[in-house]
């Protein structure tokens, strides 16, 4: 499982697209593309770029579903994604959808065994609170434009699910309310609300702390 | 912006736009990749390439003569008749059935199937359990049968489209021997169940039964719209590519819908109650795995 990345002759590869990060002149999406069409190819360097695009965006929204097993949950994921590759038959857009539900699945179906086994809550422990991290005498602002990722997450995570899903398929994994809402198994326009409601709830907490900063300054 | 956002303002942060701590927020959460978010990599391009190589097994290779004789049993006979009207309510999913299904303007069955290792492409001979199940859907195709990549083997096989109703006249009673011994897949696996739904692709993808098996309840997840290629059974090629892992059970006895686990399907759309048909639903690429399920 450790060697290096094995590079299938299928086709040419072009170097640049193994790296995560683009170069600046391509256009990201097209790259990805056409990753993405290598990798149904059967290139490895198109798959391997797809994993650099879209595993940090599962793995967030995994963490906000099942907390510390994101790893897990994403590496099956991954494992499906790559024995069903060749059956696969859609775009790039249609690929992010895919490969979210595939972690979707994974974490609920990781959540329900956990169920079975003991009560345990869906989701993350130990949320950092706002005011938390207002406490040093910050300005909200100026904490959550330090906040690193995985705090981010976890405050994002900490929403009541739909909503916190909702926010998170839409602004981090970066699909549409429609894909989010395939991806749900709801209509575009209740991903739109729920992801409407988070943001005001996350708004009206960043209001909180505010406040409360305020208070101890 | 402070304060909470209109409806506007929270599409616009949504993607990515506007300002202000949400704005913040929802980038830092977005950020760049860290290492530790990628550990998994080795293993996912490990199982790529293995899923790859898996794909390019000759489909040709032989099938326990048990798999054939299925074809000639009524239920198997039905399945496949199933499967190769294209059930487009029930298994719409199926990877093979939207690849035929689709538009000729897209190129995309011509990449998808592995490639024949042999590289000849032309006249090898199928397997006694191919060519029966490549015959079963091959008489219930359409008009563009010729045509279909799906029945270029058999085609290919035969000597030229118009030859493809003798060869499958000319069909062997005899069993099929196997080129060689079937390692035990594991169980619930590529393994068929009774009768049921033993599809064309089953009886390809069983013969790639060890690698899958290895893969941990790997199905006959057709990996690779292969099996359906080569024999034929067009239909059944998506189903069993869409068979997802986790139970694997490729022989479940529902004929017609893809063979997977329901809790556990790559795809999704259907679970969209307001989804009109079976196909669509969502967003307008939505690729095969997500549109199974299609009864939501």
């Amino acid at each position: 499982m450790t060697g290096p990345v094995p590079t299938p002759s299928a086709g040419p590869t072009r170097d640049d697209t193994r790296r995560a990060a683009p170069r600046p002149d391509v256009d990201p999406a097209e790259d990805l593309e056409d990753a993405l069409g290598r990798a149904m190819r059967g290139d490895a360097t198109g798959f391997v770029t797809l994993y650099r695009e879209l595993q940090p965006r599962l793995f967030r929204y995994a963490r906000a579903l099942v907390g510390q097993d994101a790893d897990d949950v994403t590496g099956e994921a991954w494992l499906q994604i790559a024995r069903d590759l060749p059956s696969f038959f859609g775009d790039l857009d249609g690929f992010r959808g895919w490969a979210t539900s595939i972690v979707r699945h994974r974490a609920l179906d990781l959540v329900k065994a956990r169920t079975r086994r003991r009560a345990e809550p869906l989701g993350l422990h130990g949320i950092p609170e706002l005011a938390d991290l207002t406490a040093a005498g910050d300005t909200a602002e100026a904490a959550i434009a330090a906040l690193s990722t995985a705090q981010a997450v976890e405050i994002i995570g900490s929403l009541p699910q739909d909503q916190a899903e909702a926010v998170l398929l839409r602004a981090v994994v970066g699909l549409s309310a429609e894909a989010a809402g395939a991806v749900l198994g709801k209509r575009a326009g209740a991903v739109r609300v729920a992801a409407h409601r988070g943001l005001k709830t996350l708004a009206r907490r960043i209001g909180r702390a505010s406040g409360d900063a305020e208070e101890q300054s | 912006m402070s304060g909470r956002p209109t409806r506007e303002e929270s599409e616009a942060l949504l993607d990515g736009e506007g300002s202000g701590p949400l704005h913040e927020l929802l980038a830092a959460a977005s950020g760049p990749a860290h290492r530790e978010e990628l550990a998994g990599e080795a293993a996912a391009v490990s199982a790529f390439v293995t899923a790859q190589r898996v794909g390019t097994v000759p489909v040709t290779a032989a099938a326990p003569p048990s798999r054939a004789a299925r074809w000639r049993t009524p239920t198997g006979l039905a399945a496949a008749l199933a499967l190769a009207l294209g059930t487009a309510g029930v298994a719409a999913g199926a990877a093979a059935l939207v690849l035929h299904d689709q538009p000729p303007a897209v190129s995309v069955p011509a990449t998808i199937p592995a490639a024949r290792p042999d590289g000849s492409g032309r006249g090898s001979p199928l397997s006694d359990a191919d060519r029966v199940a490549a015959c079963g859907a091959w008489s219930t195709a359409g008009q563009t049968r010729g045509g279909d990549p799906a029945f270029a083997d058999l085609i290919s096989a035969a000597g030229g489209a118009p030859n493809v109703d003798g060869y499958c006249a000319a069909i062997p009673s005899g069993s099929p021997s196997p080129s060689g011994p079937l390692p035990e897949p594991a169980p619930g696996a590529a393994q068929p169940g009774p009768d049921a739904t033993r599809t064309g692709t089953a009886t390809g993808a069983s013969s790639r039964a060890p690698a899958d098996a290895g893969r941990g309840g790997g199905n006959g997840n057709g990996g690779n719209g292969n099996g359906g290629n080569g024999n034929g059974g067009n239909n059944g090629g998506g189903g069993g590519g869409n068979g997802s892992p986790g139970g694997g059970n490729s022989g479940n006895g529902s004929p017609g819908r893809a063979v997977g686990p329901p809790d556990t399907p790559p795809g999704q759309a259907g679970r969209d109650g307001g989804g009109a048909n079976g196909r669509a639903v969502g967003p307008p690429d939505v690729p095969p795995g997500q549109s199974r399920r299609g009864g939501g």
